[in-house]
Order: structure tokens, then C-alpha cells, then sequence
């Protein structure tokens, strides 16, 4: 699953308004939001307080996931307009399609095979047959958009999860809203946070987020891997799609819906076994393709072989999150905080630098999104960066700091303090989240 | 830009077939299925009921797991929705009666009476209108067991005796 970061083109074509793929994306978004706006005008009318608290929450939602999409990307980020086009697909038009078509197809099945059948197996089935195509078409897009800035299976992952994300942010507030009608009790704000809970917390994380980006980095892999046949970049984009229906099937599907018995402990049984093992295959994958992206641009880095702009122990560093934050809490106990706001610029001016290298060797296929034209002169962005590095380690060396990697003990260490910390925080959460839906009549 | 055009366009194709092609292929296949006159039919949880004569079912709003049963008669949409419930028949009747007021364009006229099913169940039934169509809502609790019942439609005044003796002849298991 996992290949090389494929280099981005610098500068010879641009994303322009000639472009198919910039006037569908504003089209089909446009005649998205009409559709979803038709149906969340009336909510805010009818149950004002009760929908103004579920774009509250779910908002707030999204904050957490956003930066643990984001920093997957750490070493390559994304544009915020493309992040924003991939959030918009998922919010607007993949829920527009997944309602009218669901609807269809759910109709179709009452009406060839039978209304029981239907009533039972349509989540299962109509979910991911129109849903996962849906939100798939937004990353395709994004390559149509911007092919060149989607080179590595991360950035597919990247993609896929802020298209899911958008759809899993917009179809939660549709539940919550449709939780509200169906309780006739009015503008009352117990349901939002019910289905807050139940769809955000417990079934939030292996969820169309995840879905999503198990499909985006088979595009990823697809357009990366450029040295395997195309058929087997077919067939690896294909899987990981059939995987993300498969995942989006179990976890609709009433199979084990009783087969834990009542009762919060069978419910939360039932989430897990349906549920984790996906998110740990998903998991799995991601650590892998952040692997292969952080050896790549390490390896750009180690051909420098200048010390003044990256010592192997910044360059070791800079691949993994844990070892950054180290680094930075290293600088600021030797130096204080202006070290650490240093040390935290030079690791961002160091992954740049590697993807400015990475762009100016880059192959010349692929459109840049490029609207400011930044990259046009490749040479001369390095240069750039070049300089930047050099300029943040000359302070750094004022500072006395003339390493900032993180210490050779945290390199090497495993958090099990943090771990625990971790696993004590989930299962606490898990209890307080199961006590508050049990108030609120949800269990 | 020819690349570019073609994946556009494929995209469009995929979009479009599942956003009106489905839909599209769901009008063609015809929704309702005749019934035999007489025939009782179970809504969900033991409670069973007799449609009208000339009712069809619509399979495509008709949920069998989850005790709702949609039928039409000449013009009119005929809904039935059984749950099991911790509440009286006060408070499922006024839920029931806000659900429909807050439909949009509807207006729920006069207050609810109370009615009773053949087997002596007592319910509470209430009206409703909207433009061009006219509704009855009726609520019934027994056994903790509620059924929610809407029928709304054009053709209400000249089926309402054919509905009231369908709902007097509500059965509960």
C-alpha cells in the first residue's frame, strides 16, 4: 500500500477558470448547498435553539479532528482552499447525492425484493453503494483540481478524511435535526445532544471520516506508485474503495445487533467489535504511508548533507510528532520560550525546504495549484528556504542551541506514562459518556 | 486540458446517474401494491389493522422492523406507526399533534376527542389542515404499547367513514 512521495511539478501549468474541473467543482457545490440548505432553512425556523446548538457542537467537533487530519500532513501541508473544496464536497454535495440517491435506491429495494427487506438491510446497503461513491468523487476532484498537490498516499488520506469529515459533520446535524422533529416536543435541545454523543463520540471514529480516507489512499497510492503497472494501481485504489464500502456495510448492517445482549455493555460491545477493527486497519495504513513520506523527505534532506541546515538528529526529528514537541520542550528548558518558538519555526522551515527540493526535481506531470504562482520559479523557492533555515539557526546559535533535535533519551524512550494516560482518559470518557445518555434516556 | 475534460465529465456521469438516475429508475417501478379487500395487515408489536377498501400498500415508506405501515387510498396517504411507550395516551396524542403542526403549511384545527376501537381501546383523535389537503391524526395506547396514526389527503371528506371504520377496527395482540 504504501510508495514514494511522487514529486509535485513547479510552475508550468496552472489551475485556471479554463479548467472543467474548477466550474463542475463550483457548480455541483453551489447546487449542493441549495439542496442541504433547503433542508436546514426549515430547522432553523421551527427549532432555532435546538439548531444553533447542533452547529455549536458539531462545530466544535470538527476542531479535534481537523488538527489530527492536519497533522498527519505535517511534513507536506495542504493548501486551505483545497482543504476547504475536499470539506465542502463531503458537506454538501455528497450528503445532496447521498439523500436523493439513498432515497432511490432504498425505494428500488423495497419495491424489487420486498418492504422487509428493505426496512432491514437498506443502512447496509444504500449507505455505502451511493455514499461512498459520493464522497470518492471529491478526492478524484481534488486530483482534477490539483493533481499535482496530491503526491504522496497521505495526502489521499489527507483528502479523503475532510471530504468524510464534511459529510460527517453535515449528516450528523441532519440526524440531530430529524432526532428534534420526530420527539414533538419543540425547540428542545435534548435530543441534539443525544444524537451529539451517540453519533459523535461512539460511533464517531469509525465513522466517514475514516472511510473516506481508507478510499483516498488508494487515489493516493493510484496516482503515487507511478513505477507499478496500472493495473495494479487500479487494482490497490479499488481494494482500498471495497474496503471502505466493506467497513461502511458492517458498521450499518444488523448483523450482532443483538447479539450482546441489552444494555449499555452490549451496545458498546457491539460498536467495538463492528468498529475497531477498521479503525485499527485504517491505522495501520496511515502509520505506514506517514513512514514512507517521512523517510522520503528525510532521505532529501540527509543528500544535503549540510549540518547547517539539518543535522541528522533535526532530520530524525522532524519525521515523528512526539519527537518534535520534544524537541521543543528540550529547547524552551534550555533556553526558554523564545528557543522553543524558534526551534518549532526552524522544524516548519525544514519541512519546507524538503518539499521545495522535492518540487524542484519533480517530474513535469500534474496541474499546481498555484493561484499566487508561488512556485514558479522552483530554484529560487529553494533558495529561499535556504536562507530562511540558516537565518532561524544563526539565532538559534545566539541562544546557545546549535542542535534541535529532540534528546537521544526521548528519541528512543516509549511514553508509557502518556499511554496509560491516554488509555485512563478513553475509558473515563467512555463511562461519562454512557451515564449521560443513560439520563437522557438513551440507553 | 483534454484529460482534464474527460475525468470532468466522468465525474458529472457518476454524480448524475446517482443523483437522477436512481431517483429517476425509483419513479418508474410503481410504488403500491393492491390488497385484498378484508385483508388484516400487522403493523408491528401485535398490533394489527384492516385498510380500507381499495387501500394499497406503499412498500417504498412501509418499515416493517420499526412497526410503520404506509398506505394510500384514492389520493389519500395513510400512515401508521406502532412503538412501545412509557407514556400515557395524553402525552402521545400532543406529541403526535405537535409533530404534525410543526409540518410546514399545516394547521392543526380544533381540539382532540376522544374515540374508542371496537375492542373498547381508547384513543384520542384530532384534524389538521394544509393547502388543498385535509387531515386526521388519532392516537391509541394499550398494554404499553402506542400506535400514531395520519391520514391526510384531497379526497378526506368522501373516505372519512371508510377511515374511521378501519381505525375502530385497530387490533391489539
Amino acid at each position: 500500500m504504501t510508495a514514494a512521495v511522487r514529486p509535485m511539478q513547479s510552475g508550468q501549468r496552472r489551475l485556471t477558470w479554463r479548467s472543467p474541473a474548477l466550474w463542475l467543482t463550483v457548480a455541483v457545490i453551489g447546487y449542493g448547498a441549495w439542496q442541504i440548505g433547503r433542508f436546514g432553512y426549515p430547522n432553523f425556523v421551527n427549532y432555532p435553539r435546538a439548531a444553533a446548538l447542533a452547529v455549536v457542537l458539531f462545530g466544535l467537533y470538527a476542531i479535534p479532528y481537523t488538527l489530527l487530519v492536519t497533522g498527519l500532513d505535517y511534513l507536506e501541508p495542504e493548501p486551505v482552499s483545497l482543504i476547504g473544496t475536499a470539506l465542502a464536497w463531503g458537506g454538501l454535495v455528497a450528503t445532496a447525492v447521498g439523500v436523493s440517491g439513498g432515497q432511490a435506491l432504498q425505494g428500488i429495494l423495497a419495491k424489487v425484493i420486498s418492504p422487509a427487506f428493505s426496512d432491514q438491510w437498506s443502512p447496509a446497503i444504500v449507505g455505502p453503494t451511493i455514499e461512498e461513491p459520493a464522497k470518492l468523487l471529491g478526492v478524484i476532484m481534488i486530483v482534477l483540481l490539483a493533481k499535482g498537490q496530491l503526491n504522496s498516499v497521505v495526502d489521499g488520506v489527507v483528502y479523503g478524511a475532510f471530504v468524510g469529515l464534511g459529510f460527517q459533520l453535515v449528516e450528523n446535524f441532519m440526524y440531530a435535526m430529524y432526532a428534534v422533529a420526530i420527539s414533538g416536543n419543540g425547540d428542545t435541545v435534548s435530543p441534539v445532544i443525544a444524537t451529539f454523543l451517540v453519533r459523535g463520540f461512539l460511533s464517531g471514529l469509525w465513522s466517514h471520516t475514516m472511510f473516506t480516507a481508507l478510499a483516498g489512499a488508494g487515489v493516493g497510492y493510484a496516482l503515487v506508485a507511478v513505477r507499478r503497472p496500472w493495473w495494479r494501481r487500479l487494482g490497490i485504489a479499488a481494494l482500498a474503495f471495497l474496503g471502505a464500502w466493506g467497513l461502511h456495510f458492517i458498521w450499518n448492517s444488523p448483523l450482532l445487533i443483538n447479539g450482546f445482549g441489552g444494555g449499555l455493555g452490549g451496545i458498546a460491545a457491539i460498536l467495538l467489535v463492528k468498529g475497531l477493527p477498521g479503525l485499527l486497519l485504517v491505522l495501520l495504513l496511515v502509520g505506514a504511508a506517514k513512514r514512507s513520506e517521512a523517510r522520503y523527505y528525510s532521505e532529501t534532506l540527509t543528500k544535503l548533507d549540510d549540518p547547517g541546515l539539518a543535522t541528522a538528529g533535526e532530520i530524525d526529528t522532524l519525521c515523528h510528532a512526539r519527537k518534535r514537541h520534544a524537541a521543543r520542550r528540550h529547547a524552551k528548558a534550555r533556553a526558554g520560550l523564545k528557543a522553543r518558538l524558534l526551534v518549532r519555526r526552524l522544524q516548519m522551515s525544514q519541512a519546507k525546504l524538503a518539499v521545495a527540493i522535492s518540487r524542484a526535481q519533480g517530474n513535469p506531470a500534474g496541474t499546481v495549484y498555484d493561484v499566487a504562482g508561488r512556485f514558479r520559479d522552483p530554484v529560487a523557492v529553494v533558495e529561499r528556504r535556504e536562507q530562511e533555515v540558516r537565518m532561524l539557526r544563526g539565532r538559534l546559535l545566539g541562544l546557545g542551541i546549535s542542535d534541535a533535535a529532540a534528546p537521544t533519551e526521548v528519541r528512543h524512550r516509549v511514553h508509557w506514562n502518556g499511554l496509560l494516560f491516554r488509555v485512563v482518559l478513553v475509558v473515563a470518557g467512555a463511562i461519562l459518556l454512557a451515564v449521560v445518555i443513560r439520563r437522557l434516556g438513551g440507553g | 486540458m483534454r484529460a482534464n475534460l474527460l475525468g470532468t465529465l466522468a465525474v458529472l456521469a457518476v454524480l448524475a446517474s446517482l443523483a437522477f438516475g436512481l431517483p429517476a429508475i425509483n419513479r418508474a417501478l410503481p410504488a403500491d401494491r393492491p390488497l385484498p379487500a378484508g385483508q388484516e395487515l400487522a403493523i408491528g408489536q401485535g398490533v394489527a389493522i384492516t385498510p380500507p377498501v381499495g387501500a394499497r400498500v406503499d412498500v417504498t415508506r412501509t418499515l416493517p422492523n420499526r412497526g410503520v405501515l404506509a398506505l394510500v387510498l384514492h389520493g389519500l396517504d395513510f400512515r401508521a406507526e406502532v412503538k412501545a411507550t412509557t407514556s400515557d395516551l395524553d402525552e402521545l396524542a400532543n406529541r403526535l399533534r405537535t409533530r404534525v403542526q410543526n409540518q410546514r403549511g399545516v394547521q392543526v384545527t380544533g381540539d382532540l376527542r376522544e374515540v374508542r376501537t371496537d375492542a373498547g381501546v381508547r384513543g384520542l383523535r384530532g384534524t389538521f389542515s394544509s393547502t388543498g389537503r385535509d387531515g386526521i391524526y388519532a392516537a391509541y395506547v394499550a398494554n404499553g404499547i402506542g400506535v400514531q396514526i395520519t391520514v391526510s389527503g384531497t379526497a378526506l371528506a368522501e373516505q372519512v367513514d371508510a377511515v374511521e371504520q378501519s381505525l375502530a377496527g385497530l387490533r391489539f395482540g
